[in-house]
């Protein structure tokens, strides 16, 4: 093998080296570890806001304090910033911890309702089902509460640094009434600095 | 007579149910340290103290911090545990400590749910 010859083929491998160091490593992560990659709204944001919120809705008095879990549904979680944010996600999360609690009872919401209706159709109207299994038509439950809410953001940043302020709001509505029989709010500060 | 023998008997006797008292309290009062978990070096923060209360039937926490510096970043949360102390209601997110350098202050939580009987606070950092 002459000395070109070797050269070519050390430098074809050597370049090969290099594309199979920069393939990505992939691992998995805890997905409950605070995350800071950048001032954007993001799971450690959405987590806290969750968990505060759905702790302090358990621990007012209407809901500590009833005999029986309220009905309750999720109404409009509003983004007022200037970023996308999945507001349902936060929503969702905040049911699923009353949930989890049995103090809470959540009936579908106006986005599901859809599904709702499909499904009782399905079972009442296409002659498939029998009468003693169908799940009955009119016999849904009224919820007695709505949660609504919206999320609200200040932006500030000069050359060196980006400070984010996130503020959430969220209110327990009696539906009869329109009394607000809960509301708390979680404020978030996020600083970037060089 | 009889009074002296009584007398004899409750000296002997009191110290055993003082002892078994003491035991008794120990066991049932966990320390500050037994309920906090530092998972990596988290010596900037003092636990200075912890309360809970039941408030219908649901377990209610504080917990006394002083950080010394934040040249970390330190997080923490709570894992909660039911009577046979299985831990319940799953591992809560880690959230960052907002306490400033030198200052103390209260960190407050709620249980998820009523099956929570006991608790640990847990810190990490960075």
């Amino acid at each position: 093998m002459s000395n070109k010859h070797f050269y070519l083929i050390s430098l074809v491998l050597f370049l090969g080296g290099c594309v199979a160091t920069t393939a990505p490593v992939v691992k998995y992560g805890d997905s409950k570890a605070v995350e800071t990659v950048n001032t954007d709204f993001g799971s450690t944001d959405m987590q806290q806001i969750a968990e505060t919120m759905s702790r302090s809705m358990l621990e007012s008095p209407l809901v500590l304090g009833a005999r029986q879990a309220p009905f309750v549904t999720v109404a409009d979680i509003k983004n007022k910033t200037s970023d996308y944010i999945d507001t349902r996600a936060i929503s969702n999360k905040i049911r699923s911890q009353l949930t989890r609690s049995g103090r809470v009872k959540f009936v579908v919401s106006i986005s599901e309702m859809q599904n709702q209706v499909d499904e009782l159709k399905r079972q009442n109207q296409s002659g498939l089902y029998s009468n003693q299994t169908a799940s009955n038509m009119g016999n849904m439950t009224g919820s007695k509460y709505r949660v609504e809410g919206s999320i609200s953001s200040i932006v500030k940043q000069n050359k060196n640094i980006k400070d984010v302020f996130y503020i959430f709001q969220l209110s327990l509505i009696n539906n009869e009434t329109g009394v607000l029989e809960w509301e708390d709010e979680k404020e978030i500060r996020k600083t970037a600095s060089r | 007579m009889i009074f002296k023998r009584i007398n004899m008997k409750l000296c002997k006797i009191f110290p055993i149910v003082i002892s078994a008292l003491l035991i008794s309290a120990c066991t049932s009062n966990p320390s500050i340290d037994d309920m906090t978990s530092r998972m990596r070096e988290t010596d900037e923060v003092k636990v200075l103290d912890m309360r809970s209360i039941l408030v219908n039937n649901q377990l209610k926490v504080d917990v006394s911090l002083q950080v010394k510096s934040t040249n970390k970043n330190i997080s923490y949360r709570f894992a909660w545990y039911d009577k046979n102390k299985f831990q319940v209601y799953g591992a809560e997110a880690w959230k960052p400590l907002t306490i400033g350098s030198g200052q103390s202050g209260n960190i407050q939580a709620f249980a998820p749910g009523p099956a929570a009987a006991s608790f640990k606070f847990e810190l990490t950092s960075d």
